[in-house]
């Protein structure tokens, strides 16, 4: 379920409850009572009229121009055709099930697929600042030689536009292997299309973060996947 | 490494992309002069929408969103032109005005 988060939940119940569907509203209600959405600024309507959601988001893939003006007026225009041919930014993290609590001197070995040099030097240095363990990949080959090392990453960082291989490729890949089937796989790509979206998390993929991010968002996906705090 | 040092290594990341994109950009142009001409390279255009896509993707998180914006841009004006297939005058012009663009982001 893909939710626009401009919208508040209030709202969206009173629009659900007039659809002949009442699986929707069910989910919908499941979701609120869960905790995973709820309107921002609490339930007494004192937020902006849009969700706050757990675990996932979207937001406008550029933001308005803040300056007013012919200029920015024809830029907004640019902005919303973007909007309209590219969708969402997207920053998805499938929770995992079950809280998990590293034993002591633990690594969590993170495998990072990007060809990007500089994309991957940043991701790398990051990773380490918060002691995971990079393993980096670039290709085919590359992505071949780091599943082969022991041991076996605990989460994938998930590059789909390759120099030599289609990332969904890989993502179905590992999601058919018998042992690599468990490790969480987030993708991150420019792809940021509904479509693109749908199809990273249909192949098997527990997170979708489309580019560019700040960094900070990697941290909590890959997080948010192992089940860490 | 304390988040100090990091801050300083980010910014040293910065630069490095900063100072690569003048030869991405050259590398782009000339991707382009291979499709725009008599005999359109086929390779081409796929490397070339994946320079932009890369680009794109990479810009806004060493804080230039604008340079993620106008590769999103350029790389969105190639939508439906064939691998092979030299691109019209219209497309030509936009597409080398948004490399223009891309340059001055």
């Amino acid at each position: 379920m893909l939710i626009d988060g401009h919208s508040p939940v209030s709202r969206l119940v009173k629009v659900f409850s007039a659809q002949p569907k009442p699986e929707l509203l069910d989910a919908l209600q499941k979701l609120k009572r869960a905790g995973f959405i709820a309107d921002a600024g609490g339930d007494d309507g004192a937020g902006d009229g849009s969700i706050e959601a757990s675990g996932f988001f979207t937001r406008p893939i550029f933001p308005e121009p803040k300056d007013a003006g012919a200029s920015a007026a024809s830029e907004s225009d640019e902005t919303l055709q973007l909007l309209r041919k590219n969708g969402y930014v997207a920053r998805i993290a499938k929770r995992a099930a079950e809280a998990r609590k590293p034993v002591k001197d633990e690594k969590i070995h993170v495998l990072v697929i990007e060809d990007d040099e500089h994309l991957a030097k940043l991701l790398r240095m990051f990773l380490v600042m918060h002691e995971f363990v990079p393993r980096m990949a670039a290709n085919r080959d590359g992505i071949t030689a780091a599943l082969r090392l022991a041991p076996k990453p605990d989460v994938a960082l998930l590059d789909v536009t390759l120099p030599d291989i289609d990332g969904f490729e890989v993502l179905l890949r590992m999601k058919q292997h018998p042992v690599l089937k468990i490790v969480p796989v987030i993708v991150m790509t420019a792809k940021a299309t509904r479509e693109a979206v749908l199809k990273g998390l249909a192949c098997g993929a527990d997170g979708y973060i489309t580019k560019p991010f700040d960094v900070d968002v990697i941290s909590h996906a890959v997080k948010a996947v192992l089940g860490l705090k | 490494m304390s988040w100090q040092d990091l801050g300083k290594e980010f910014q040293k990341l910065r630069m490095e992309f900063r100072g690569s994109l003048p030869a991405k950009l050259k590398r782009l142009r000339s991707l382009w002069e291979r499709i725009d001409c008599e005999e359109p390279d086929a390779d081409a255009l796929e490397i070339l929408k994946r320079g932009l896509h890369t680009m794109a993707g990479s810009g806004g998180s060493f804080g230039l969103p604008q340079v993620s914006k106008a590769a999103a841009a350029a790389e969105d004006a190639l939508d439906g032109l064939k691998a092979g297939s030299r691109p019209g005058a219209k497309r030509a012009a936009k597409f080398r005005a948004l490399l223009d663009k891309l340059e001055k982001a």
